[in-house]
């Protein structure tokens, strides 16, 4: 309806048309007046006040996600920063990296994005089913257990062995040790840097069972397998200028166990026994003969002192009758009749020592039989009486 | 009412936001980004940073891992040249080298993953074919580097497949994990290892024994020559002694009369010593006692 046409309708009373008659200005008055009425007021301050805690409640959010892009790198860790996918590196070209005890800020992805990285201790994986039979969980053999259990066959999609260089069957576990030293090399150069250190363990542990006789790998060549298998797995890690291919360095390969097949295990055991016996055999024919040979020393030794102590008996007594001999001649000189006498008394002192000393036994007169009793007269008044 | 400054800000940052997601991609390290022009690849970015793209769908991005991965390919019974049937798993490692290569021939990476594992098994299956059984086990000083070099040729087999195909995927590495017997062929080998034990047991306590033995013979051996040197050595020093002796007794040349008388009656109390017992006939008990040597005449000066 235009103006023109409001001329020819009609209002119906207390209708206010907006053409005919505009509302009436609000004044400051009517403002004053709606501002203090009470309602309004109300609802004033309450917008007011949800205003306030949007604010507040924003930046709390702004707050709190500044605080979650801080990371505080703890002990054993290290950390890594990507800036637009790159790691961040430091002036020599290498990787920055984040210290235990540091925090760190990041910003949201895509633009950085944090790593945390074992920090370079030692850290292990074991090689437990790549070279053993698969076994129900009653019948496992934990380590320092002698025996697998018996099994007629092996399946070689479920049972894992290796094999000897004479073609026979072993089965081991092994732990290995190892350290992450380039960060950068572990993260990019492969997905899974351990995966490819097991893959190669596992077949430096293949060649080197390959080339021994299972004999030399349980019994007699052990240590030699053992040592040859960590030095080649720690050098088949390195590339040609001695950096870890995948920033993992091997520090151990262990063996856990050595065992044969469950259904060799008696025959093995009973080679054992054998070494075992062969061992005390030797050792004591060893010791048989430390002891004969000790006696011979000692009766050989016997010999030398008695053949010396006729020798030096020998001398001594010759040299002492030559000396005697000497002197008597010397002293009795020219007077061969005082020589005489003295030898008649020397010769009655020494028949009267040498009785003596002596126990005498007479046999009866015309007899040969002699009496033992207490008393040998006895035997000789007998005799006599007899007669 | 007047306009919040800070409203205006924050409106504007969102809108930043939401344009940065879908007009920028980022490139991780070890990653490349491939990017497709309505489906079709039009670009590769290998280096990792910060890039511009069009939003979709006038472009997307399709990353891909451009690291070692490794596949393990079970293994299958081949004969070997010298006919011995053996199962061998590999595990290689392999990266894409040639990003627009990979997805333009590959639907996929599983695809991929499916494709090297039949090419890993053609070439194993075609290598073992070319090696005795001997080559990869055997006591000679040889063996490691005949294992290494059959790995080598497997690798190689497989590279050159590879290439042929040109998946854009090269292999870095090839590493034996499993080398085994069928089912059957273990059952008998057992039984080779019971009988070789067992004979080896019995050598082993044989052997002992005859060692033991012939430590027992060189003792006894080394007991003799002891004894027979001391012996000797024995002889030598009695032999001395006498000689010793014998020139002392030049002096008894003077008097041998003497010298005589003087030996015999040390010998009369070396025969009779301390408690010996002597049996004489009664009629003439002193008779041989008093049977001394006589004293000698002796010259007149």
């Amino acid at each position: 309806m235009t103006e023109s046409d409001h001329s020819n309708h009609v209002h119906p009373p207390n209708h206010r048309c907006p053409a005919c008659s505009p509302p009436p200005e609000t004044t400051p008055e009517d403002l004053a007046a709606i501002a203090s009425d009470p309602g309004t007021r109300s609802l004033s301050r309450a917008l007011a006040m949800s205003f306030t805690l949007l604010k507040i409640l924003f930046l709390l959010l702004v707050v709190f996600f500044l605080l979650e892009r801080v990371t505080y790198i703890e002990e054993g860790q290290v950390a890594l920063i990507r800036r637009f996918g790159a790691y961040l590196l430091d002036p020599s070209g290498r990787p920055r990296i984040f210290e235990p005890g540091s925090f760190v800020f990041v910003w949201p992805s895509p633009i950085e994005s944090l790593e945390i990285l074992p920090r370079a201790r030692e850290r292990s994986m074991t090689i437990e089913t790549e070279f053993w039979p698969r076994i129900e969980k009653k019948e496992k053999v934990t380590q320092g257990e002698k025996a697998l259990p018996v099994m007629q066959s092996l399946d070689p999609t479920n049972d894992r062995y290796h094999l000897t260089g004479d073609q026979n069957l072993m089965h081991s576990q092994w732990k290995v040790t190892y350290r992450v030293e380039d960060f950068l090399a572990y993260r990019l150069a492969a997905e899974d840097p351990e995966a490819m250190v097991r893959a190669l363990v596992v077949s430096v542990i293949l060649r080197a069972m390959g080339g021994i006789s299972i004999d030399d790998a349980y019994y007699y060549k052990k240590d030699d397998l053992f040592r040859r298998i960590e030095e080649d797995a720690k050098s088949a890690v390195l590339d040609p200028t001695g950096r870890p291919r995948w920033g993992i360095r091997i520090v151990h390969v262990l063996n856990t166990a050595l065992l044969p097949p469950g259904a060799a295990q008696e025959a093995f055991d009973a080679v054992t026994g054998a070494l075992s016996e062969r061992t005390r055999l030797i050792d004591q024919a060893r010791k048989e003969a430390e002891a004969r040979l000790e006696d011979a020393k000692r009766e050989a030794d016997k010999v030398r002192r008695e053949a010396e102590a006729y020798a030096t008996r020998v001398r001594s007594e010759a040299a002492a009758d030559a000396e005697r001999l000497t002197v008597l001649l010397k002293r009795f000189a020219g007077d061969p009749q005082g020589l005489r006498i003295y030898l008649e008394q020397w010769r009655s002192q020494e028949l009267g020592e040498i009785l003596q000393g002596m126990r005498l036994y007479l046999l009866p007169r015309g007899s040969n039989v002699l009496w033992t009793g207490p008393d040998p007269t006895a035997l000789v008044e007998e005799t006599e009486t007899e007669k | 009412m007047k306009q919040n400054p800070w409203t205006g800000l924050i409106s504007v940052l969102l809108l930043l936001i939401l344009l940065l997601y879908t007009l920028c991609f980022t490139v991780q390290a070890g990653t490349a980004a491939v990017i497709k022009t309505f489906g079709a690849i039009t670009d590769v970015k290998k280096e990792p940073g910060f890039y511009f793209k069009w939003p979709w769908p006038i472009q997307s991005v399709v990353a891909l891992d451009t690291r070692i991965r490794v596949l393990t390919v079970p293994g299958k019974e081949t004969p070997t040249r010298d006919q011995k049937n053996i199962l061998l798993t590999v595990a290689i490692g392999w990266r894409i080298v040639d990003p627009i290569k990979f997805l333009s021939r590959l639907a996929s990476e599983e695809d991929a993953k499916n494709k090297l594992a039949d090419r890993v098994a053609d070439a194993r299956m075609r290598t073992i074919q070319t090696i005795a059984l001997q080559d990869l086990l055997t006591i000679h000083p040889e063996q490691a580097q005949r294992f290494d070099a059959f790995q080598k040729s497997m690798q190689e087999a497989i590279a050159l497949g590879l290439r042929e195909a040109d998946y854009g995927i090269e292999i870095e590495s090839l590493r034996i994990q499993s080398l085994a017997f069928p089912r059957s062929t273990t059952e008998k080998i057992f039984a080779r290892m019971i009988e070789e034990r067992k004979r080896q047991s019995e050598w082993l306590i044989n052997k002992g024994k005859k060692e033991a033995g012939l430590i027992r013979n060189q003792a006894e051996l080394e007991r003799e020559n002891l004894l027979t040197e001391a012996r000797a050595q024995a002889t030598i020093l009695r032999g001395q002694g006498d000689a010793a002796a014998a020139e002392s007794f030049k002096v008894f040349k003077e008097n041998p009369e003497l010298a005589n008388f003087l030996r015999e009656m040390d010998a009369l109390r070396a025969a009779f010593k301390k408690n010996t017992t002597i049996v004489l006939p009664a009629e003439r008990p002193l008779q041989h006692l008093l049977e001394a040597p006589p004293v000698p005449k002796l010259q007149e000066p």
